[in-house]
C-alpha cells in the first residue's frame, strides 16, 4: 500500500507495459474461462484494474501474471451466481464466432461452455494453462481432492478418455 | 462418436483462445477506467498523509516504454485547513541539463498528425527513433527525428497491415533495428522477430516463434545474429538473414543481460531473488556469485554488482563481497544505464536551489548525481512525478518535459449519496479535488548515455 505518501511517482508506465505485453494473452485466457468474448473483456479489465491497484506490491514478487490469472479465475467463479440469473432471463443469441471457428470439434467446445463454471475453470487451468492439481487448488482456494473430483466430473460429462481411464480399461481387458 | 482425449481438450481450448476476436479498444478503455479509479484513490492517500506524515517510498516507472500521467488529489480545501504536505526529499544534485548539457536532447512529443510518439532508440548523436502510437498498445509507424535540423522523417511503416502486427520491443543494434510482432495467425498465437538495416531499407521477418517459447526478453543484435532469452530461461539465436531459432547449449534457466553475458535470474530485478551465476556465453566461462547475508535482488555484470540491503541500494564489485550503500533509504531498486556506469533511481526530490525532479541519475564512475524527470503540482495541491522511461539496453532515459500544465478540479460531494467504499472522498465536506495534467507535454527530454564523455582517469 502507498498510504501516507503525500506525493506519488507515476508507476503507470510500467504497469501499462505489462498490459501491453501480456494483456492479449490474458484476454485469450479470459475467453476460454468465460466462453464469451464480452465476458472475457469485462473479466480481464476488472482483474487488471485490481492488479493496477496492487502493482507496487505485486511487481516485487516477480509474478504479476500469476496474480492476475488467479484473480481472473476466482472472479469468474464468483460472478457465476449473479450472471447466471441474467443469462437465463436474457438469452444471449449465439454469435457466429463459436460455430465458425470450431467446425470439426465434434461439439466439444459447446459442451465445455455448458459445464458449471467451477468445473470449466478446473479444465482450463489443467489443460489450457497446464497447471498441476496442487497449483489449481491453491489458485481456487480448495483442496487438491476437490480439484480432482471437479475434473473427474467434467471429463465424464465431456466423455473425455483420460490416461487414467486407459489404464483401467487395459486392466479390465486383461482380467 | 469417436473417443475424445485430453489432447483434444487442450487443442480445442487453444483454438478457441487463439481465434477469439479481440474487442477494439479493450486496453484503451482500461487506461481510462484506471485513471478515474486512481483519481479517486489518491484522495484517500492525501487524507492519510495529513494524519500521519510517514514517508513511504512509492514505486516508479522504470524500464517502461510509455509515459501516461497520473493525477493527484487532495481533500477539499474550501471545507477545512489544508493538510500539511511534507516537502520532497532534499538532495545534493544538479539538473542533468546543467551537469551534462552535451547529452541532453529535446524531442517532440507528438507526430505531425497529432498522434503520440514513444521514444524507441537513440540512433546517433542527433537522430532518435520514435514509434507512433495507433492505440495504447500498438505502434504502426516509426519515424526518425533529427535534433540538429529539427526534421522528422518516416523510417518504416508496418508491412502487411491486414494482420494486427505492431512494432513492439524495438531495439537498435549496431547495424540493424529489430523488433517483435505478436499476433494471431491461422488460429495460433505467433511472435515474429523482424529486422531492418539501421540506414533504412527493407524490413524483413527473421524468425517465427510458436508454442511456449514466445516470451522474448532482451532481444539484441550480436554479430550476424539476433539473440534473446525467454521468460522461462534459455538463450536463443537466429541469423539476421532469417532462419530457425537455435537454443544455445547449456543455457537452461539462463537469462540474457547484454551479450555475451547471462545470469541465472532475469534483469532487472523485480523480486528479492539474488543472482548466483554470471555466464560468458561466448567463452563458456561460468562464475559463481555469493551474495552476503542481508543482500537481496543482487544483480552483477562483470564489473559491478548492485543489490539492496537495509532499505538502501548497495553497490560493489563481483569479486568484493562488501557492498557499500549508494543511496538514502528508498523502496526503489534502480536501473542501470549506459552499460552499468550510471544508475537511475526514481524518487521525488528537490535540490537546494528549489528544483524538483522525479528521479536521480548517479554517475558511478565520478560520483556526480543529476536530477531528471518532471514534477507537477505544488506543495498545497500535492506533487506528482512524471514517469521516466528507459529501454532494457539502458542507452537513454526519457521523460515528458515542461511546461506541463496542470489544473485543479474540485467537486462537492453529492448530497445524501451513499458512499461507495472504493470512492472515498476527502475533506470534512466530503468534496474531492484533483490535479489533472491538462496540457499534454509538447516535448520529451532525453538523456543520451551514449553521448557521455568518458570518466576522467583516477
Amino acid at each position: 500500500m502507498r498510504e501516507g505518501r503525500p506525493w506519488d511517482v507515476d508507476d503507470t508506465a510500467e504497469f501499462e507495459e505489462f498490459v501491453r505485453s501480456r494483456g492479449h494473452a490474458l484476454y485469450r485466457y479470459g475467453v476460454v474461462l468465460t466462453g464469451d468474448p464480452d465476458d472475457a473483456a469485462d473479466l480481464v479489465q476488472e482483474a487488471l484494474l485490481r492488479l493496477g491497484d496492487a502493482w507496487s506490491r505485486v511487481r516485487r514478487k516477480d509474478d504479476p501474471e500469476g496474480y492476475v490469472r488467479t484473480i481472473m479465475v476466482r472472479q469468474h467463479i464468483s460472478w457465476w451466481r449473479r450472471r447466471r440469473r441474467e443469462r437465463l432471463v436474457d438469452a444471449v443469441p449465439e454469435t457466429g464466432y463459436q460455430d465458425e471457428r470450431l467446425a470439426g470439434d465434434g461439439g466439444l467446445w459447446a459442451e465445455i461452455r455448458a459445464l458449471p463454471r467451477r468445473q470449466r475453470a478446473v479444465l482450463v487451468l489443467r489443460y489450457y494453462e497446464d497447471r498441476s492439481d496442487e497449483q489449481i487448488a491453491r489458485m481456487l482456494g480448495v483442496t487438491p481432492a476437490t480439484v480432482r473430483s471437479q475434473a473427474f466430473r467434467a471429463l465424464r460429462k465431456l466423455r473425455v478418455l483420460t490416461s487414467r481411464d486407459g489404464v483401467v480399461l487395459t486392466a479390465r481387458r486383461t482380467r | 462418436m469417436s473417443r475424445r482425449t485430453e489432447a483434444d481438450l487442450t487443442e480445442v481450448l487453444h483454438r478457441v483462445a487463439d481465434s477469439a476476436p479481440e474487442p477494439a479498444g479493450l486496453f484503451a478503455e482500461l487506461a481510462r477506467r484506471r485513471r478515474r479509479r486512481r483519481a479517486r484513490r489518491r484522495t484517500t492517500l492525501a487524507v492519510a498523509a495529513a494524519v500521519a506524515a510517514v514517508a513511504v517510498a512509492a514505486p516508479a516507472a522504470i524500464h517502461a516504454v510509455g509515459d501516461r500521467f497520473t493525477v493527484m488529489v487532495r481533500p477539499d480545501l474550501a471545507s477545512g485547513s489544508p493538510p500539511p504536505v511534507p516537502a520532497p526529499r532534499r538532495v545534493d544534485a544538479r539538473p542533468a541539463e546543467e551537469l551534462w548539457p552535451g547529452a541532453i536532447r529535446t524531442v517532440p512529443a507528438t507526430a505531425a498528425d497529432g498522434r503520440p510518439y514513444r521514444i524507441m532508440a537513440v540512433l546517433d548523436r542527433t537522430r532518435v527513433l520514435l514509434g507512433v502510437e495507433s492505440s495504447l498498445d500498438r505502434m504502426d509507424r516509426l519515424e526518425v527525428y533529427d535534433s540538429a535540423s529539427g526534421v522528422r522523417t518516416e523510417f518504416a511503416r508496418l508491412s502487411s497491415p491486414g494482420i494486427r502486427r505492431s512494432f513492439t520491443g524495438v531495439v537498435a543494434g549496431e547495424r540493424h533495428i529489430a523488433w517483435r510482432s505478436e499476433f494471431t495467425y491461422d488460429r495460433r498465437r505467433r511472435t515474429e522477430l523482424w529486422a531492418m538495416p539501421r540506414d533504412g531499407g527493407r524490413q524483413r521477418p527473421v524468425a517465427v516463434l510458436t508454442g511456449k517459447d514466445q516470451d522474448v526478453e532482451r532481444l539484441q543484435e550480436a554479430g550476424d545474429h539476433l539473440v534473446w532469452s525467454t521468460r522461462s530461461g534459455g538463450v536463443y539465436r537466429v541469423p539476421l538473414g532469417g532462419g530457425t531459432p537455435e537454443r544455445l547449449a547449456g543455457t537452461d534457466g539462463l537469462h540474457l543481460t547484454t551479450w555475451p553475458w547471462a545470469a541465472d535470474v532475469a534483469t532487472p530485478s523485480l523480486g528479492d531473488e539474488n543472482q548466483t551465476l554470471l555466464v560468458d556465453l561466448a567463452s563458456g566461462t561460468r562464475r559463481a556469485l555469493r551474495p552476503r547475508p542481508g543482500v537481496t535482488g543482487l544483480r552483477c555484470s562483470p564489473d559491478r554488482c548492485l543489490g539492496r540491503a537495509g532499505g538502501r541500494i548497495v553497490i560493489g564489485r563481483p569479486d568484493d563481497p562488501e557492498l557499500k550503500p549508494l543511496t538514502e533509504p528508498t523502496l526503489e531498486r534502480g536501473v542501470e544505464l549506459g552499460q552499468g556506469r550510471f544508475l537511475l533511481v526514481s524518487d521525488l526530490v528537490e535540490t537546494a536551489g528549489g528544483e524538483r525532479f522525479s528521479g536521480l541519475v548517479y554517475d558511478l564512475a565520478t560520483g556526480d548525481v543529476a536530477g531528471v524527470g518532471s514534477v507537477v503540482g505544488t506543495l498545497q495541491t500535492g506533487l506528482t512525478g512524471v514517469a521516466i522511461t528507459s529501454p532494457p539496453d539502458g542507452t537513454f532515459a526519457g521523460w515528458r518535459a515542461g511546461p506541463l500544465q496542470s489544473n485543479e478540479i474540485c467537486r462537492p460531494a453529492p448530497e445524501g449519496k451513499e458512499t461507495n467504499p472504493e470512492d472515498v472522498r476527502g475533506g470534512a465536506a466530503g468534496g474531492m479535488c484533483h490535479v489533472e495534467i491538462t496540457g499534454p507535454a509538447k516535448e520529451f527530454r532525453l538523456l543520451d548515455l551514449t553521448a557521455m564523455s568518458p570518466p576522467p582517469p583516477r
